[in-house]
């Protein structure tokens, strides 16, 4: 009997327990699996990309880091100044350590930037991020300086780009050495606990970090690139969180009680090129496909009947799933130089209809409109969709849709044939402000000066490039923005190029979990956060 | 030995053919630079990014340069994932073998049993069942199968995982799921999508093999000689029709290897497939080339495996003569 007894309150003590482990939830409730499109390349500064940055900042950490709408914050950074126009000075936290428990010094940092900048087989190099750094320099232990180029509003947004590593990985570690995990050293609220090449990476929380403790001690980062993968792996609850929805699965997601979609405004906006330098476009013809004698997008009334014969509501509501904001500018809203004057263009096809006819073109004329098919979310049903709004206006469309491999070549290639039409996205992610936007694709293609580098059209207006260039050298944020605004003004009255809709950053969560989606659709775990 | 010379010397050239015909089709893709880099680069960055990885050479220069580093093994590092890309197909190569020869073990499993009854029992209903079950398998999309298995098992009978690799462990140096329940369960979807085709395949092989045979003249002295049926069936055809279906086999496991794209797409299965879909997206041009010279190799292989099993099993085959 005794025996007995002994063996059930053995089995009773073991019951216990169990229960104890299942009650205390909140180990598990600290562990977050998140389905991501794209996988991280462990080697900091091997590959410049959006996801790469967002993987880095958690595991290595950076100077700067950028918030939900790419404002610059303080990380390994505790403190910067400008000690002249072309100077910044940065104090680190001298609280910082990285995962090996060495302190981060100046050293770490400058090796960092060599390694960035150096880094042979770089096919997509951490270069351009800090092309408008000219040096760098150890002050002492704690203080690095940074010398630029030019006056340069947008270094805090360059310098947040490179991830931080120790000296003596950044200078002898091969990649290998990344792979395996044993160079994965940095100085991030997260370590580095495993990695399955395509399958998974886990970081475990570090508590030795010397700013805000991670959110999650264990956080697993499941490689699902397949779009209807990543949101099947949602629906069947084998992750907590997805990025990049795409928007015809938001109402599946919706519609399913135990889970959320999580929306923000994106920081790019999709818009139209046209050819407005050349006098013959090669993809404009007449009705008959003769050649025209001159390029019609030259003319302002042709852009403008353009303009209103796209009906931005049908495309963010039909072909988006509402995943969009109609755009009357290429600067998306809440970023600086975004100038709220600016509405979004009116539908208005009479109104189109009339000015191609004053133009010249009462019949309209024959015109191809290029896009990409895998860049963008439905970029394809996006050019298909126009192209039949442009129809009804009277154009002869013909619609070319291209993987981007073979569409982007072909575009920024700026002695070669490009395109008469064209859709495109750019985003203001990297400087934080519209300067990026102006610089790159409204002020004239200037290779030598950096200028103009995605104006695939062509376009120039002299006094539209004197204000977009007072605006990259003007320091005070006010007056900057301004600036940058009157330029994007005078750029969209011109229709530079023709605005469509600021995109959305969509991702899926469990409920119980919210999301604060980033403007650069940086998918980050502490963007994630527990609500009881 | 001579054979075996002759072999090689034919691989040898067929790779040479094939890596050109490749270079010469990424060539034509484009500068993948433009594709991988962030459009806010500087255009003097790009350039010299170009320069660095001598894609500002001309295509024989560049093919020159591959053949040459290819001779001392180097077959380039991947752009996106700062691996040498060999390595990285290694690395990918054993959960794909997992996936292949799993499918595989359950088509053999399934199919030639059912091939078997349906042969040699052609006129009755379950013989004609079979026969039309293979044929759906044979002509519907594996896509579109993975998804519905996806949607019947994971979404809504929530048995397995709805893709992903699970706990492995390293047997003989190899990551294997094969010994977890974990690993297992995440396998079971995308092995049963991926045996589908060739379950349907060895059932119509043999199915048509056994018919055939049949009729023949040894089976029919069998027969008249009082041999017990199941040891006609088992012991002397499936032995005569075995010739063809590890010919197809072979060519049926090099195929799955190379393309299990789809499978693995939609499971998110880490394996090749998965890999050289995802580079061919970002225009990762040494994986690329990698991979697909490693395809070749592997079906040139393959193809001499089955020529050797082959005389093995029918020593009327000659393997000088398998030419």
């Amino acid at each position: 009997m005794t025996f007995m007894g002994r063996t059930v309150r053995v089995i009773l003590a073991v019951v216990i327990a169990g229960t104890v482990i299942v009650s205390s939830g909140t180990i598990k409730a600290q562990e977050l699996t998140i389905g991501t499109r794209s996988e991280m390349t462990l080697d900091p500064h091997h590959f410049w990309s959006t996801p790469n940055r967002a993987y880095n900042v958690q595991l290595y950490g950076s100077l700067i880091r950028l918030d939900q709408h790419l404002r610059p914050q303080p990380m390994l950074a505790q403190s910067w100044t400008l000690v002249d126009d072309t100077t910044w000075e940065f104090k680190l936290a001298p609280n910082a350590r990285f995962h090996n428990d060495h302190p981060v010094t100046a050293e770490d940092v400058k090796a960092s930037f060599d390694r960035a900048l150096n880094l042979k087989n770089a096919a997509a190099s951490y270069r351009g991020a800090i092309e408008g750094i000219k040096e760098y320099h150890v002050v002492d232990e704690h203080t690095i300086r940074f010398m630029t180029k030019r006056t340069d509003p947008a270094l805090l947004n360059e310098v947040a780009q490179i991830a931080i590593i120790p000296r003596e990985i950044a200078t002898a570690a091969t990649q290998a050495d990344f792979i395996s995990g044993r160079a994965a050293i940095g100085a991030g609220p997260y370590k580095f606990a495993e990695y399955q090449p395509g399958n998974r990476l886990v970081l475990t929380r570090n508590d030795g970090y010397f700013g805000q403790k991670a959110k999650w001690s264990r956080v697993t980062f499941r490689t699902i690139t397949d779009d209807s993968a990543r949101v099947a792996a949602l629906l069947g609850g084998d992750v907590d969180v997805i990025d990049l929805v795409p928007p015809n699965f938001i109402v599946k997601i919706k519609g399913e009680k135990q889970l959320q979609v999580n929306i923000g405004i994106s920081d790019r906006t999709m818009y139209l090129i046209p050819d407005t330098k050349r006098d013959q476009s090669p993809f404009i013809r007449d009705v008959n496909g003769q050649p025209l004698d001159k390029n019609p997008l030259k003319d302002l009334r042709v852009r403008k009947a353009i303009a209103f014969a796209i009906d931005r509501n049908a495309l963010v509501q039909k072909i988006m799933q509402g995943a969009g904001q109609p755009a009357g500018q290429t600067v998306a809203p809440g970023v600086l130089g975004y100038a709220p004057k600016l509405s979004e263009i009116p539908y208005d096809l009479a109104e189109a209809k009339s000015l191609l006819g004053e133009a010249g073109y009462p019949n309209g004329f024959a015109m191809t409109i290029h896009c990409t098919n895998d860049r963008y979310i439905n970029d394809a049903q996006i050019c298909q969709a126009l192209a039949q709004m442009l129809a009804r206006l009277g154009l002869k469309m013909d619609v070319q849709t291209l993987p981007r491999a073979v569409f982007f070549p072909k575009i920024t290639d700026h002695r070669g044939e490009r395109t008469s039409l064209a859709l495109l996205a750019f985003g203001s992610g990297t400087t934080g402000d519209a300067g990026g936007v102006l610089n790159n694709t409204i002020h004239s293609l200037d290779p030598e000066r950096g200028f103009g580098a995605w104006n695939v059209g062509h376009y120039s207006n002299k006094a539209i490039d004197d204000l977009i260039e007072k605006a990259a050298v003007t320091m005070d944020s006010d007056k900057r923005g301004a600036m940058e605004m009157d330029a994007v003004t005078k750029a969209m009255d011109d229709l530079a190029v023709i605005p469509l809709f600021h995109s959305f950053v969509i991702v899926g969560s469990k409920k119980g979990i919210h999301y604060d989606a980033y403007a650069d659709e940086s998918t980050l775990a502490d963007a994630a956060t527990p609500v009881q | 030995m001579a054979f075996l010379l002759r072999r090689l010397l034919q691989g040898i050239t067929t790779l040479i053919v094939v890596s050109l015909l490749i270079f010469v089709g990424v060539f034509a893709i484009g500068n993948p630079v433009y594709v991988l880099v962030d459009p806010s680069s500087p255009p003097e960055v790009i350039q010299e990014t170009i320069r660095n990885l001598g894609l500002d050479r001309p295509l024989y220069e560049q093919y020159l340069r591959f053949v040459i580093a290819a001779l001392h093994g180097d077959f380039g590092t991947s752009y996106v994932h700062a691996q040498p890309s060999l390595l990285l197909i290694a690395h990918r190569l054993p959960a794909t073998l997992e996936l292949v020869v799993t499918s595989l073990c359950i088509a053999v499993t399934i199919g030639v049993p059912l091939g078997l009854v349906a042969g040699y029992w052609a006129r009755s209903g379950l013989s004609r069942w079979i026969s039309s079950l293979a044929v759906l398998g044979i002509s519907v999309p594996t896509f579109w199968i993975g998804l519905v298995l996806i949607i019947v098992f994971a979404l809504d009978l929530h048995l397995v995982p709805t893709g992903g690799r699970g706990q492995t462990v390293t047997l003989l140096g190899m990551q294997t799921s094969l010994l977890t329940i974990d690993g297992l369960r995440h396998l079971a979807l995308p092995a049963l999508t991926l045996s589908l085709f060739p379950t349907a395949l060895i059932v119509r092989l043999t199915r048509a093999g056994i018919r055939e045979h049949r009729r023949m003249d040894y089976v029919r002295f069998a027969r008249a000689m009082g041999i017990a049926r199941a040891r006609i069936l088992l012991q002397y055809m499936l032995r005569n029709i075995l010739i063809p279906i590890v010919t197809i086999l072979g060519l049926v496991f090099g195929t799955l290897i190379a393309f299990s794209v789809v499978t693995e797409s939609i499971f998110s299965w880490p394996g090749m497939g998965k890999l050289i879909i995802d580079s061919i997206k970002v225009s990762d041009r040494p994986v690329i080339v990698a991979y697909l010279l490693f395809v070749v190799t592997l079906f040139l292989v393959v193809n001499l495996v089955v020529d050797m099993i082959s005389a093995a099993l029918d020593p009327r085959i000659r393997l000088a003569r398998a030419e």
